[in-house]
C-alpha cells in the first residue's frame, strides 16, 4: 500500500477498494493460467522440454502475480525485497549447481 | 514492558516486527521447498529412460485444487482488505470461505491419497503384471479382486494411455509373486509426490489452524488492539499465499509434466 | 544468581500499549526457569544445557580415544560400567574375558554422535542461542528479542531435540553410527534389523533442532534490524552484532536443504522409499530390496550445502567474541572495522558457493572441480582479512592480560593454523591424498577447538561478571588456559602428522590393520604411537577443565563481586545495565551518540567513552 499517512479516512478506504478490484482480476487471472497449463501440457511439441518451458512460464507468472499482488511486495519495502531476492539467489545456486554437477562433462566417466 | 514496533512501524525500515519476522520465515521455506524441487529435478533427469513414470497422477483432481486454493487465496487477501476497512462481518465471511476452501483442498488430496493406497500393482508367477484398484469387500485369503487391466509392456504402466477399461479381475493369491501398492515406496516418482505434497499439506493445515485460530477463539483482539490483530491476520495471509504459492508449481511439476 | 525477572526497576514504569498497567503475575519457579520469554534466561538455559552436552561429546571422545591409543584393550574404569548399560552387542569383552572393549559398531556410533553432539548440541547453541541472545539485545539497547515467545520456543525445540538425540544412545541398535555426515547408503543400510533406530531418532532430532535454529534466526534477524536503540546506526554496531546478524542469515537459508534432505532419507529408512539408494544395492551378499533408482551424491549435495554454511556458522560468532574482547583489552578502537565488516558479509555470501570441496573425491569432473576449487580460494580472503584485522588491532596496544584476553590471544594463531591447513584441503589435487583422512580432522579441530570453544571460554570469562555481579577467579582463569592451550595443540598438531602419512578417518583401531608390518607398506610406528601422545593429551585437556568447571560453580556464590556494572571499562551498551539486568534491560531509554569502541581517544579525560555517553569526558 503507498503512503497511507497523509490521506483522510475515505481516500484510504477508497484505495484498499481500488486494491480489491485489482485481486479479483488477478484471480481471475490466475484461474486462466491455470486453464492454459493444462491445456498447453496436452499439446505435442516433439520435444518434451517445450512443455516444461511454457508449465514454467506460465506458472513463474502466476507465481509474479501472487507474490507482487496478494501478497504486496511490488509496494514493499526494501528490506523486505531484498530478503526475497537473497532467497531467489541462494535458491537458484542450490538447484543450478546441484544439476550442474551431474552433467556428464562434469562426471569423471567409468571406462 | 513493551517491545517496540510491534504494530507502529520503525521509521527508517517502515516495517513493523511480525512483517520482517514472516518474509525471513517464507525465505527459509522457499529454500526448503527448492531443495525438493531440486531433488525431483534431479532424480527425474537421472533416472534411466523408460522408469519415470508420466500420467499417474489425475489432472481434473489437481487442476480443481489449483483453482480452489486460488479462490482460497483471494479470499483471504480481500479478508484483510476488510478488516483494514473496518468492515468485521465481511472479514468473517471471506475468512470463513478461506478456510472452506483449505478443508475441500484436503479433502481433495485425501481422496487422492486413499486412491494411490488401494491401488495395485501385481506380479503373477507367470510374468504378467495386473494393475487396478484393490476390491476390498470382495478379496478373500484365497483371491485378490482388483478393477483394472494385465498390463500390455512396461512403458504402457509407465504412461498409461486415457480411456483405459477396468473390468473386475480375480487373481488367486497363489499366483502372485509380489503385490505393491502406489504408495510412497512404489518408485522414486510415488515417494517424490507423497513427500512434497505431504509437507506441503502439513504447510496447508498449520495455516488453516492460525487462520481458525484468528478468526475465532483469539479474536477478541480486534476488540482491544484492532490495528495489531490486522497485523496478525496480514501476517498469517502471506503465510497463506505462499503455500498456495507452493502449489502453483507442484500441480504442472507433478501432474501435468 | 538472582533471577532477572526479580528485577522490577525496568519494568514496572513501563506502560502498556493500550494505555492502561497491566497486572503483573508474579511468575512460579516453572515461569521463571523454564518458561521464562527474558532473552537473559533464554541464553543463559542455552548456555547451560550446550555446556552439558559439550561435556557429553567430551567424554564420547575420550572414550574413543581409548580405542585408539590401546586397541583391543577393555577400557578402565568405566568399561565393565559401558558393558553394564549398553550391552554385549555394543561393548565386547577381550581375549581374558574382561568387558568394556568398543565394538566397531559403538565406536562408528560414538564418533557419529561426538560430532553431532559438539556441532548441533554444543558449539552452534552457545555461539548463537546462548551469546547471541544473552548478548545480542543488550549490545543493541533493546529491551529484549523482537519475538520473546518464539524465543522460548525456541529453546524448548532445542532442547526437545538434545534428549531425542540423547536417549538415540539406549534403544535397541543403539544411536546412529554412520557419521555425523550420515551419508546414504550407509545411514540406510547401517541398522537393517531395527524399526526405529538410531539413524531414525538422529533424523527427527534434527528436524527439532533445524526448527530451532530457524525461530532463533528469524528473530536474531529480526531484532538487530528493528530494536537497535536510537542513535544506533549500522556502522556504529559493535562487531559481535554483525557477526551475529551474518550468521543468523547463514542458518536461515542453507538449513532448510538439509531439512528436505533429512526428511527424504527419513522416507528412505522408515517408509522403503530410495531417493538416496541406487539400483542394485547388494549388502552382505544379498540385493537389497529396494526400487532402486536413487542418487547418493544427491544427499552429499543437500548436506554439504548447510554443512559449510555451518562452519562459518561456528566461527563468526567466536570472531565476534574476540573482537569484543581485543578491543576492550588493547584500549584501542578495532582496526579495519569496516573491513570486517564487509569481509562478513563476503564471506557469508560466498560460504552458499563452496560446498562441493568436500565431494572432491566423488568422481568429479575437472571444470566443476576448478569452479568450487576457485570459490573456496576466494572464500580465504576475506577470512584473512578479518583475522588480519584483529592481529593489526594489537599493534602498538598497551594490552591488559586478563583471561578473557589470553583465551582472545590464544585463538588468533590457532584459527590461523586451522585457516591454513584448510589450504591444502581446498585444492582438489592435493586434497586427493588429504581427504577423508586424519589431516581433515586437525584441520577442523584447529578452527572449532583452540579455535571456537577459546572464544567461547574467553566469551564465559568475559560476561559472567555482567550475568552473576562477580568475576571468576584470576588464578585458576589463567591456569584453565594454560593447560588448554598446551593440550589443544599436543592432540591436533600430531593429526597432520599421521594424515599426511595416510592415515584415515574413522579407524576403530586407530588405524592397527594398516601398521607397516612384516615388509607390507603401511603406517609406520612412529605414526601408530601418535595415537597414544593424543590420547593422554586429550585426557590431560579433560582434566584441565576441571578448575575451570569448579570455578564456575564456586564465583557464583563466592567470587570477587564486581565493583560497578561495567568492570572491565567497556564502550559497548551491556555494560550500560544493571548487574544482573533486569527484565526490559535498561533503566531509561538508550541513545547512542557515537562508534562502538571509542577507547583512548585523544582529549577525553577517561581511556574510554560509553557509546550512550552524549558528551566525551573533558579532562
Amino acid at each position: 500500500m503507498s503512503n497511507t499517512q497523509n490521506q483522510t479516512k475515505e481516500q484510504k478506504v477508497a484505495e484498499i477498494q481500488r486494491h480489491v478490484r485489482q485481486h479479483k482480476i488477478i484471480a481471475l487471472g490466475l484461474v486462466a493460467g491455470t486453464v492454459l497449463t493444462i491445456w498447453a501440457s496436452k499439446m505435442e511439441f516433439g520435444n518434451h522440454s517445450i512443455n516444461i518451458a511454457i508449465a514454467m512460464v506460465i506458472a513463474c507468472t502466476q507465481a509474479f502475480l501472487i507474490v507482487g499482488f496478494f501478497m504486496n511486495l511490488i509496494s514493499e519495502k526494501k528490506m523486505i525485497y531484498s530478503v526475497v531476492v537473497f532467497a531467489a539467489v541462494f535458491f537458484v545456486v542450490q538447484m543450478g549447481i546441484t544439476l550442474w554437477a551431474r552433467s556428464p562433462d562434469n562426471v569423471v566417466q567409468m571406462r | 514492558m513493551e517491545i517496540p514496533y510491534t504494530v507502529e512501524r520503525r521509521p527508517d525500515t517502515g516495517l513493523y516486527n511480525a512483517k520482517i519476522g514472516i518474509w525471513l520465515f517464507l525465505a527459509s521455506e522457499v529454500m526448503l521447498f527448492g531443495a525438493l524441487f531440486s531433488s525431483y529435478i534431479l532424480l527425474r533427469v537421472g533416472a534411466d529412460p523408460g522408469t519415470w513414470p508420466r500420467h499417474w497422477l489425475d489432472w481434473h483432481l489437481g487442476g480443481f485444487n489449483t483453482i480452489v486454493l486460488i479462490i482460497s487465496s483471494v479470499t483471504n487477501v480481500l479478508a484483510w482488505a476488510s478488516l483494514k476497512m473496518n468492515q468485521w462481518e465481511k472479514y468473517r465471511m471471506y475468512q470463513g470461505i478461506t478456510m472452506l476452501c483449505a478443508l475441500v483442498f484436503l479433502g481433495v488430496k485425501s481422496y487422492e491419497y486413499y486412491d494411490k493406497f488401494h491401488h495395485y500393482e501385481i506380479t503373477l508367477t507367470d510374468g504378467r503384471i495386473a494393475d487396478g484398484h484393490l476390491q476390498k469387500p470382495e478379496t478373500t485369503t484365497n483371491t485378490v479382486v482388483i478393477e483394472g487391466r494385465f498390463v500390455e509392456s512396461h512403458a504402457e504402466l509407465m504412461d498409461p494411455p486415457p480411456g483405459l477399461a477396468h473390468p473386475r479381475i480375480e487373481i488367486p493369491r497363489s499366483q502372485i509373486v509380489e503385490m505393491r501398492n502406489y504408495g510412497p515406496s512404489h518408485n522414486n516418482f510415488t515417494g517424490l509426490y507423497f513427500t512434497m505434497t505431504g509437507l506441503h499439506v502439513l504447510h496447508i493445515i498449520g495455516g488453516l489452524l492460525v487462520i481458525f485460530m484468528l478468526w475465532g477463539p483469539l479474536n477478541g483482539m480486534w476488540k482491544t488492539d484492532p490495528e495489531r490483530y490486522t497485523n496478525r491476520v496480514e501476517v498469517a495471509g502471506l503465510f497463506w499465499c505462499f503455500v498456495d504459492l507452493v502449489w502453483i508449481f507442484i500441480f504442472p511439476t507433478l501432474y501435468l509434466l | 544468581m538472582r533471577s532477572p525477572q526479580h528485577q522490577h526497576e525496568a519494568h514496572a514504569r513501563q506502560d502498556d500499549h493500550s494505555g492502561h498497567t497491566t497486572e503483573h503475575r508474579e511468575p512460579g519457579f516453572w515461569g521463571r526457569y523454564f518458561f521464562s520469554t527474558d532473552h537473559k534466561v533464554v541464553g543463559l538455559q542455552y548456555g547451560i544445557t550446550a555446556l552439558l552436552f559439550m561435556f557429553f561429546g567430551f567424554s564420547l571422545m575420550m572414550v574413543m580415544r581409548w580405542q585408539l591409543a590401546y586397541p583391543g584393550h577393555p577400557i578402565p574404569l568405566i568399561g565393565h560400567f559401558l558393558y553394564r548399560l549398553l550391552g554385549p552387542e555394543m561393548v565386547a569383552k577381550d581375549g581374558s574375558g574382561v568387558a568394556g572393549v568398543l565394538t566397531g559398531d559403538l565406536y562408528n556410533a560414538f564418533g557419529a554422535m561426538h560430532g553431532t553432539i559438539m556441532v548441533f548440541l554444543a558449539i552452534v547453541p552457545l555461539a548463537t542461542g546462548a551469546f547471541g541472545n544473552y548478548v545480542m539485545p543488550l549490545q543493541i539497547g533493546a529491551p529484549d528479542m523482537a519475538f520473546p515467545r518464539l524465543n522460548m520456543m525456541s529453546y524448548q525445540f532445542y532442547f526437545l531435540g538434545g534428549v531425542i538425540m540423547f536417549a538415540s544412545f539406549f534403544i535397541p541398535g543403539g544411536a546412529a553410527k554412520s557419521g555425523w555426515t550420515s551419508y546414504s547408503p550407509l545411514a540406510t543400510i547401517a541398522d537393517t534389523v531395527h524399526h526405529p533406530n538410531g539413524q531414525t531418532l538422529w533424523l527427527l532430532g534434527m528436524v527439532f533442532l533445524i526448527t530451532s535454529s530457524l525461530l532463533g534466526s528469524i528473530n536474531i534477524i529480526t531484532t538487530i534490524i528493528q530494536l537497535r536503540a536510537k542513535g544506533l546506526t549500522w556502522m556504529r554496531l559493535p562487531f559481535f552484532v554483525w557477526a551475529q546478524f551474518v550468521t543468523a542469515f547463514l542458518l536461515l537459508l542453507a538449513f532448510p536443504p538439509l531439512e528436505a534432505a533429512g526428511i527424504l532419507q527419513l522416507m528412505d529408512n522408515s517408509f522403503g522409499t530410495s531417493f538416496f539408494l541406487p539400483t542394485g544395492l547388494v549388502v552382505s551378499g544379498q540385493p537389497l530390496h529396494i526400487v532402486g533408482g536413487g542418487s547418493p551424491l544427491l544427499w552429499q549435495h543437500l548436506f554439504w550445502f548447510l554443512a559449510h554454511p555451518e562452519v562459518y556458522v561456528l566461527i563468526l560468532p567466536a570472531l565476534g567474541i574476540v573482537a569484543e574482547i581485543v578491543a576492550n583489552n588493547t584500549r584501542k578502537p578495532l582496526w579495519g572495522y569496516r573491513s570486517m565488516v564487509y569481509g562478513s558479509m563476503t564471506l557469508g555470501f560466498l560460504s552458499f558457493l563452496v560446498w562441493a570441496h568436500h565431494m572432491y573425491l566423488t568422481g568429479m569432473g575437472t571444470r566443476i572441480a576448478t569452479f568450487f576449487q576457485t570459490t573456496t580460494m576466494m572464500i580465504s580472503i576475506p577470512s584473512v582479512i578479518i583475522l588480519t584485522a584483529l592481529l593489526i588491532s594489537l599493534w602498538g596496544a598497551s594490552i591488559r592480560i586478563n583471561t578473557p584476553m589470553l583465551f582472545a590471544l590464544g585463538f588468533l594463531p590457532m584459527f590461523g593454523i586451522g585457516g591454513l591447513t584448510g589450504l591444502p584441503l581446498g585444492f582438489n589435487a592435493s586434497d586427493i591424498q588429504l581427504h577423508d583422512t586424519y589431516y581433515v580432522i586437525g584441520h577442523f579441530h584447529y578452527v572449532v577447538a583452540p579455535g571456537t570453544i577459546f572464544a567461547i571460554f574467553a566469551g564465559i570469562y568475559y560476561w559472567y561478571p555482567k550475568a552473576t555481579g562477580r568475576m571468576l577467579n584470576e588464578y585458576w582463569g589463567r591456569v584453565h588456559f594454560a593447560l588448554s592451550m598446551i593440550f589443544m595443540n599436543l592432540i591436533f598438531m600430531p593429526m597432520f602428522i599421521q594424515g599426511l602419512a595416510g592415515m584415515s578417518r574413522r579407524m576403530y583401531d586407530g588405524g592397527l590393520t594398516y601398521a607397516a608390518v612384516g615388509g607390507v607398506v603401511g603406517l609406520s610406528p612412529f605414526v601408530l604411537y601418535l595415537n597414544k601422545i593424543i590420547s593422554h593429551a586429550a585426557w590431560a585437556l579433560g582434566l584441565a577443565q576441571i578448575p575451570f568447571i569448579v570455578n564456575f560453580f564456586w564465583s557464583l556464590h563466592h567470587g570477587k563481586k564486581v565493583t560497578s556494572d561495567n568492570p572491565w571499562d567497556s564502550t559497548t551498551l551491556e555494560w550500560q545495565t544493571p548487574t544482573p539486568p533486569g527484565h526490559g534491560n535498561f533503566n531509561k531509554p538508550i541513545e547512542v551518540f557515537r562508534g562502538p569502541y571509542e577507547y583512548s581517544v585523544p582529549g577525553h579525560a577517561t581511556d574510554f567513552t560509553p557509546q550512550n555517553e552524549p558528551d566525551p569526558p573533558t579532562p
